[in-house]
This record gives C-alpha cells, structure tokens and sequence, in this order.
C-alpha cells in the first residue's frame, strides 16, 4: 500500500483547497454534539480531541431516510422514471469506524442483488479517513468488534504522527484527490516503519474487550435464543428505533407511493424503517410475527452478530456506540454479548 | 402504481399459457384499490420473485395437499397441475379446511375435484353451522381416517400459522420425514429482492429464498411457526 507524508499546516491547506474544489461533507460542531454537515472551510471541522460519533452516521447520504426511486406518470401508457442520479460527494474525516459501517453497507446493497440507487450513489463519493488514537467516550467498543483497525474502504486515509500526517492510499481516486489538492511527500521507510509500529500497538490502547471470541457469537447466539435477558430487555425497551436509525449498518425500509395532487403524477418512496418497531413484522391478515419488544431487540442483535455474520464474515456493528448514546434505557450491544457469554460460561455450553 | 405494491400469488396454473389469475382478499390499501378496479383497468406487475413449489421432484409420489381457508389460492395451481398430469403422480388427497361454507373459493373447480373418481377432495367447516351437512371439525380431524403411506407421500401445506402447528403435528404422528412436507409462508414483504428486511423468518429472506420451503429447511427457524 502506497504512503505519502504530509505536514500539520500542509494538511489544513489541503483541507481548505479539496472544500473549496468539491462538495465535502465533515463532522462539525452541532450544540453539545457533532453532526455531518457540508463545509466550506477548515476551521468548520469539529475538533478530533473532542470528537465523539456524529449523531447520524454517513448512511444518510448514501442510502437517504427518505429516497425518490421512481417517478411515475399514469395512463393509458404509463410513464417510468427510475431516479438514478447522484451528486459527487467527498466525505472527509472518516473514522474508522465509519468506515466499516459504509464498507458493510457497500457489501450488502452491491451483493448478488445489486441496489442501482445505492450504487449510484456511492460510486460518485469518496472517503478520506482520520485515524482515532483512543476511545471517543466510555460508549465506543469498535476494538471489540474488530472495527478498530482499517485497511480498506477508503481512498485516503490520515493518520496523526505528531507533527505530520502519515496518509495510506486506497485508491486511485484518493491518489488523483490527494494531487489534485495537496502537495505531499514521499513517505520515508522509517516513517512506514514506526507507523506501522503505533498501529499494531493500537489495540492495547483501547482496553474493552468481549468475555469471548469474536467469531464465535454466531454459535453463541444460537445456544441463546431462549435467554432470560431478551424478556428483561424487551421490559425496558421502548421500541422507539433510535437504535434502528442511528446505526451505520441499520439499513431496512419501506416503500410507499405518494401521488401528486393531479392524480395522476407520482412517485415511489423509500424510507427508513427499523425492526424495533411494532409494525415492523406485521401482514395485512393481522398477523405480526414479532409482536413483543423482548423478540424484536433480539432480532436486531441476531442480525447484526449471527445472521450476517454468517453471510459476510464479519459482525455488522462496527462498535460506534451510536445506539448506546441515543438509547433512553440504556440497551448496550457489548454488554448484551457479554451477558451472553457470561451465562453460556455458567452453563458450560458453546460460545468459548 | 400510485397505492403501492402488495405481494400476491399466481392462482392459474402453469399449462394455461394465454393469460393467469390472480385471487385477492381486500386487506389493506393496496388489495382495497385492486377490488375497485373493474374491467380494462391497469395495473403495474413486478415480479415474478422468490421461488414455487418443486413440482418436478415430487412426480411419482401421492401428493396430500391440506389447504386452510385462502391457503387455496396458491394451491389451486398446485391441484390443476397435478390433475393435468395426473399420470405423473400416484394417489392425490386435497384437505381443505375453512372456518364458514360461505368462505369456500373456486365453487366450480371444488366441485369438479368433488366429481373426480381419481382425486380424494374432502372439505371441512370448523363449526357446525346451520344448512351445511359436510364435514365439521378442524382440518386435521380428517387425519385419523386417511390412509397415507408417508413414505412415498409429498404433503403441501398452505394456510394460517395455528394450521401449520398442527398439522406438522399431525403428520409427524403419521410418519412424515421432515423433508417430504412442503409449505408457503406469509410474511410482510416490501421490496421482494431481499433488502428492505421486513420479510425476514429469522436469517431466511422469505421473498428470495422461499416463500416456499420445505419443512426440513425452517423447521431449526424459531420463528417460522412459533
């Protein structure tokens, strides 16, 4: 993988050049919270010691809460129009985080059945990441679902050296981006060297950790269905989907028609939907095949950690936090696995 | 287009080439505005999605099919296409259980299978109700007199979730391996190409891996029939 170095004050210009020379959307201040918001300038950037996960993620822009897919006009030929277009976007600032939440999102809207809205979408953006030294708050567990270290999804990636900025390229569009807007230096050996130094040591900075491995909550899980803790969570749940919609990785939705007022114009909608709701599961016979909260908030843990987990390899959670902070009852992710692996070690069945 | 899309099933069977039927109960909004059209009228198709009954891999077998209320309208084409090729199969029983006789599809069709000497039709009404002398009792009350070799016996089950309870009951009684009873599942499907979630039995995507499934592939899915 190639590097480059640029300095602190270099990085800053490259900042102000790429916003002034592309639509470039970046964490920023938002009262006591930060938000993903076009900028302008590099002094808008919210600051990294500050940091914590915005409050949306950026699937808002890649698969938006709220999406036009086909535009239609009836009659006796009916008139179709798929809404394809997209506008180039460069997100800047990505945490790595983040950037496993878009790189899941990519591998389940562009598997086997392509999404075309979604791939158009997400063709015409570019990532830039920023590596994170250390925990965001006590909510993040990104180490514990193997979310801390990236060396993929993005086209460039920053990391903070010091007094400059060691920047790995993932792509040639991050190649052509970095050029385009920035003058940097080849990376020296030793510069590689001690980079990659601090980036194996990473881990041992971020001190939380499951009661069991990683890849075998899928088994976990399976010898779990008939846990007490999902009738304790679905006691407290609120079945609010604050969880569903702050997700990187939550991405299920509902599609309705919206007539214009003529009657005869129209569109079809997307929109978010989350599987924390009541109606989520329900048919038009009445039938709701998840009625209760305790079966609901497992199924949202059962998707994330086993059922595509066994589909594509890797947890879809990618340890943000995000669901914790907007959670009004406190529903936690990691403790929940940890619950788990906790009771499947007292009763001495699989997980371990 | 313009209400939105609901997903609904085929009702004619594959050999009648020039045109198909579709059966709709009015539900919600979407099956509310088909019944309001009339004649002439347009309406938008996508599909069709998922998969149907492997009808191939059951020639040379019985075929018990137990239909429960609008469970019949995806097995109608089930029956046509074995009546059509009824050579291809060896002694066919159709169960079909509804809560009143006012419930009962397909009038002529029910009553040609009735007429068939080489078709066992029974049909059955939950309650005694007044004027109806056939059968009364739930669908697997026909379970204890049938005569059913399970070996060389395909069962296809369509109806509500508290049918497939017991019946899978009833057949487990009766010696049926798991793989040779075939179902449909109903679920709430929103896209049909396996994103939009609401479709979900468990890790199984209803609108692209079934909704047509034999037993032995959910059986291990909780929530296919608690």
């Amino acid at each position: 993988m190639p590097y480059k170095v640029l300095d602190k004050q270099s990085y800053k210009s490259f900042v102000a050049n790429l916003a002034a020379g592309e639509p470039v959307i970046a964490p920023v201040p938002k009262e006591n919270r930060f938000a993903l918001s076009r900028i302008t300038k590099p002094d808008q950037l919210a600051d990294p010691e500050a940091y914590i996960p915005t409050l949306l993620p950026h699937k808002k822009r890649l698969f938006p809460a709220k999406e036009n897919i086909v535009k239609f006009k009836l009659g006796t030929q009916p008139e179709l129009t798929p809404q394809l277009e997209a506008a180039p976007l460069v997100f800047l600032e990505v945490r790595p985080c983040d950037i496993n939440g878009i790189r899941q999102l990519d591998m389940f809207f562009l598997d086997d059945i392509k999404d075309e809205h979604y791939a158009r979408r997400r063709e015409a953006i570019s990532v830039i990441g920023l590596d994170c030294s250390e925990h965001c708050d006590e909510h993040c567990f990104c180490e514990s679902v193997g979310g801390l270290g990236v060396d993929k999804g993005y086209d460039l990636f920053f990391s903070d050296q010091g007094k400059y900025y060691i920047v790995s390229i993932g792509t040639q569009k991050g190649a052509d981006l970095l050029e385009k807007y920035a003058l940097p230096q080849e990376a020296s050996e030793e510069l590689i060297a001690a980079y990659k130094r601090v980036q194996a040591q990473k881990l041992s900075q971020f001190p939380r950790r499951l009661k069991g491995d990683l890849y075998s909550i899928p088994l976990l899980l399976t010898g779990s269905y008939d846990s007490p803790l999902w009738a304790e969570l679905g006691k407290i749940d609120l079945a609010c989907g604050a969880c569903n919609v702050t997700c990187p990785t939550c991405s299920c939705f509902d599609v309705l028609d919206k007539m214009e007022l003529d009657l005869v114009s129209g569109e079809r909608l997307r929109r978010w939907d989350g599987c924390m709701l009541q109606d989520f599961a329900l048919v038009a016979s009445g039938e709701n095949f998840r009625t209760e909260r305790a079966q609901r908030v497992r199924h949202r843990i059962y998707r994330k950690f086993k059922y595509q987990m066994q589909k594509h390899g890797e947890p879809f959670c990618v340890g943000c936090g995000r669901c914790i902070r907007s959670c009004l009852v406190g529903i936690n992710p990691y403790e929940i696995l940890n619950r788990l692996f906790e009771e499947a070690e007292k009763t001495n069945r699989g997980g371990q | 287009m313009g209400v939105g899309e609901a997903p609904l099933t085929i009702t004619s069977p594959p050999q009648q080439q020039d045109y198909f039927e579709i059966c709709v109960r009015r539900a919600g909004n979407v099956t509310s505005a088909l019944h309001k059209l009339s004649a002439g009228e347009m309406l938008g198709i996508r599909g069709p999605l998922g998969r149907g009954f492997p009808m191939k891999t059951f020639s040379g077998q019985n075929l018990l099919i137990v239909a429960g209320g609008i469970g019949l309208i995806p097995l109608r084409p089930v029956i046509e296409h074995a009546m059509s090729q009824r050579e291809s199969f060896k002694d066919i029983t159709i169960l079909y259980g509804i809560k009143h006789p006012d419930e009962r599809l397909f009038l002529d069709d029910l009553a040609a299978w009735e007429k068939r000497d080489d078709v066992d039709f029974r049909l059955t009404v939950d309650r005694p109700v007044d004027g109806w002398d056939g059968h009364v009792g739930v669908i697997t009350t026909f379970f204890s007199e049938l005569n059913i070799d399970p070996l060389n016996t395909i069962a296809i089950i369509v109806g509500p979730p508290i049918m497939y309870k017991f019946v899978l009951l009833g057949l487990s009684h009766k010696g049926f391996a798991d793989q040779k009873v075939f179902m449909s599942f109903e679920r709430r499907m929103k896209c049909g190409v396996g994103k939009c979630g609401h479709c979900q039995i468990n890790g199984v995507l209803t609108c692209q891996q079934g909704p047509t499934f034999s037993y032995a592939e959910i059986k291990d899915l909780r929530e296919a029939i608690e």
